[in-house]
């Protein structure tokens, strides 16, 4: 066989083996690569850190495991910029997988603060019609969260942190950690399109293109796009964690494919000169 | 009457909701919440509950007949039942630790470990579809590279430009594009709610 045909038709377990090799190799042994700036996730960052310590700030986990590597990491930092804050920090989600990631996740970092439940942070459950609960939720919050209840079923109307409030216009704030849809399209739809509540995202790097056009055009105060925008907001942090270890693997990956791109270009371009292709 | 009734009730319960934003009223907006919202959350509920059983249908008859995979089948239902069984019983029900560590070991597991997969997939189908054939095929490989290394760190260590190309590329061609598609993906679902709410559209009943 040519050489050219070689380099165009390279077995996929070789590329496979290569790559698992070189996104591993960082894992032990970091590279330290700088973490590239992004303006939407120092937007994120600076609102969340500017917001006065009382503010409620709601956090939705519109996600499933998939986004668990890039979500995760934001959803940390964040949560304990809101409890340093002392912020009131509210937890929900529009998808069923996030009600319980978002309640693993964020246990323990109201526990390092000394969090008080249901003083200081709640967890209003998992909504199961996210349309209904986004309309409803305008003027009767109690009343779209189950019928007034929080995820343990107890009623809303007992936690000292839910006096006051009652419906979309009390929270300063909402930020999903979304890995599709319903996530900040339908919350810019009904909270900030009516109510005019700031919208934050975290999303996975795919949902990037279409969150950077809705912070671009305003509609979202800010955005943490994919294992990039963690890392950089790890690093705002000062909190270095998964995703900055994650950036040199994930780079170490992207340059793999990269060079198998060009072996294949320059086998492409050697058989069409040969005219072995058109 | 089978295909009047249906509409009438579209048209209604959709000018309801249309009315409900445009006339800011205390009685109409707890009427639409008391009655339509809840209906909705109760259909889409029951739908979650129809889902299970069809699943359970489907994967039972699987295995009854012996068909191909339906060991995989056994593993769904198994684990469909012990998350199932746990969130109802456990104290705290799907909040409980123990209902949170089956979840984590097992639903979140799977699904970072099936994501993650992706990038192999993507590397080899990368590999072998990428060819600067045509003009447009080697902007697009071109852009593919410049914005992979331009979104992560060795793109940075390599030169600072690289990510000022990627945010270039990202807010002057990707952007105005992104925002076509949502215009155009809006004027349909815009065209696609009238027709349902007039009755041109029926497929919702099955025609």
């Amino acid at each position: 066989m040519p050489w050219y045909k070689r380099l165009m038709g390279i077995d996929r377990r070789i590329l496979y083996i290569i790559l698992a090799i070189g996104i591993s190799f960082p894992m032990f042994s970091p590279m330290g690569l700088p973490i590239p700036a992004d303006v939407a996730t120092q937007a994120t960052w600076d609102f969340i850190s500017n917001l006065p310590a009382g503010s409620n700030v709601l956090y939705s986990f519109d996600l499933s495991a998939s986004g668990l590597t890039e979500l995760k990491p934001t959803a940390l930092v964040l949560a304990r910029r809101s409890f340093e804050l002392g912020h009131n920090v509210f937890i929900m989600a529009l998808w069923a997988e996030g009600n319980n990631l978002g309640a693993i996740w964020i246990d323990p970092i109201a526990a390092e603060y000394n969090a008080v439940y249901g003083v200081n942070y709640i967890k209003l459950g998992f909504m199961v019609n996210p349309q209904a609960f986004l309309e409803q939720s305008r003027t009767d919050l109690y009343g779209a969260c189950s019928g007034g209840i929080d995820a343990n079923g107890d009623p809303l109307s007992s936690f000292p942190m839910m006096k006051n409030v009652t419906k979309a216009k009390d929270f300063d704030v909402v930020m999903s950690y979304n890995t599709g849809d319903p996530g900040p399209t339908i919350w810019i739809q009904q909270w900030y399109a009516t109510e005019n509540i700031p919208q934050l995202s975290s999303c996975t790097a795919v949902s990037t293109p279409t969150m950077e056009n809705y912070f671009q055009a305003g509609l979202l105060k800010g955005n943490v796009g994919g294992l990039a925008g963690a890392a950089y907001i790890e690093k705002l942090s000062g909190q270095l964690g998964t995703a900055t270890g994650g950036m040199d693997s994930q780079s170490m990956g992207h340059v793999i494919i990269i060079l198998f791109l060009i072996l294949g270009n320059i086998g492409y371009f050697a058989a069409r000169k040969a005219g072995a292709v058109k | 009457m089978r295909r009047t009734l249906p509409m009438i009730i579209t048209l209604v319960t959709g000018l309801i909701v249309i009315f409900n934003d445009i006339f800011i009223s205390p009685a109409f907006n707890t009427l639409v919440q008391t009655y339509l919202i809840r209906s909705q959350t109760l259909s889409i509920a029951t739908a979650y509950a129809l889902g299970g059983m069809s699943l359970m249908r489907v994967h039972g008859h699987r295995i009854a007949r012996k068909r191909d995979g339906w060991m995989n089948s056994v593993v769904l239902i198994a684990g469909f039942a012990l998350l199932m069984v746990l969130g109802v019983t456990l104290p705290g029900g799907h909040n409980s630790v123990t209902y949170n560590w089956f979840y984590q070991n097992t639903a979140v597991a799977g699904g970072a470990t099936v994501f993650s997969l992706l990038c192999f997939y993507i590397g080899s189908a990368a590999y072998r579809a990428f060819r600067a054939r045509s003009l447009e095929a080697t902007a697009l490989l071109l852009s593919a590279c410049f914005v992979m290394l331009g979104g992560t760190s060795i793109g940075s260590a390599i030169s600072p430009a690289l990510p000022q190309i990627k945010v270039w590329i990202m807010s002057y061609f990707n952007t105005p594009v992104i925002r076509a598609v949502s215009l155009g993906v809006s004027l349909g679902a815009f065209a696609q709610g009238a027709r349902n709410l007039f009755g041109i559209e029926r497929g919702y009943m099955a025609e």
